[in-house]
């Protein structure tokens, strides 16, 4: 297993992480709507926004998974973060990234994953939009397309720009 | 060379759904969609500009099927024969009569794929089975 590597700037990130105050806080529907039609949308099974701090992942918004947080070093969210577009693992058994990762041995068996890397306002990546499947698939241009702008949503939300009309 | 996309006006409240159907089908170059979050806007919009057709949530019910009549009448901007796909509720009982009858090309009951909705557009203006 690879274990998600930390970002060159990672202090600047986790400040700009830590200064929105959503970590540990409780669900809310403005975010919770976008990780429900991300699972609608892309017909997945779990769909996640997360936010990578310090040494795990909390999840401000879950559908499919009970657990609220794992740790970094096992995270797929820890990866995407590296990246501006979005990050996808088609088949998690076969990549030697993560074949051996527990969260694809054991609950909840990731086969497939796309994330994409959420920014705060200071444009760090602080998290991701991400689905998750238990079987290997591929997501096509308007899959991709969706994700991309539930993401855009997800960075204004974040911002506190979202606007309701 | 630059590509007219069809310009639709999208009628829709609910907010996610919406704003992603918008920047999906820019992102894609499939649909110039513009975007009214009730009826009330959308007339706004269709008293001063011409569109290829509408996308038309029907849950605001006799609003939206005053519209829609109103269209077909000339009311607006809009040519009176535009195409008009709607989308309705998974238990919402409709005229199937009536909305063919106005016109509709498509039905599309929630909760919609946007790939279907695309998929319908760019299908074509002809009228489909899927009226039901």
């Amino acid at each position: 297993m690879t274990p998600a590597p930390i970002p060159a700037d990672e202090a600047d990130r986790l400040n700009a992480l830590r200064a929105l105050l959503l970590l540990d806080t409780p669900p809310e529907e403005r975010y919770d709507r976008l990780a429900r039609f991300a699972a609608e949308q892309l017909g997945m099974p779990i769909a996640l926004l997360t936010l990578v701090d310090g040494q795990r992942q909390w999840f401000k918004s879950r559908v499919g998974l009970e657990a609220t947080q794992t740790p970094r070093d096992v995270s797929f969210c820890g990866h995407a973060i590296m990246k501006s577009e979005v990050f996808i693992v088609e088949d998690a058994s076969s990549d030697p990234r993560f074949f051996d990762n527990p969260l694809v041995t054991g609950d909840p068996h990731i086969r497939f994953y796309a994330g994409a890397p959420l920014s705060a306002p200071s444009g760090h990546h602080i998290g991701t939009l991400c689905v998750i499947d238990t079987v290997a698939r591929t997501l096509g241009p308007v899959e991709l397309s969706i994700l991309d702008a539930l993401r855009h949503l997800a960075n204004e939300t974040l911002a506190g720009k979202e606007a309701e009309e | 060379m630059t590509v007219q996309l069809p310009r639709l006006l999208l009628i829709e409240p609910q907010f996610v759904l919406r704003r992603t159907m918008v920047m999906v089908a820019r992102d894609l170059g499939i649909v110039d969609f513009h975007e009214a979050s009730n009826v009330g806007r959308a007339r706004a919009l269709l008293a001063g500009d011409a569109f290829d057709g509408l996308v038309l949530d029907l849950q605001e019910g006799l609003a939206a099927m005053e519209l829609l009549k109103d269209l077909r009448q000339g009311k607006f901007a809009t040519p009176q024969d535009a195409r008009v796909y709607v989308l309705a509720a998974a238990t919402e009982a409709l005229d199937d009569r009536g909305l063919e009858s106005l016109g509709v090309v498509r039905v599309l009951r929630k909760p919609v794929r946007i790939s279907d909705l695309l998929d319908a557009i760019v299908g074509g203006p002809e009228k489909s089975t899927a009226l039901s």
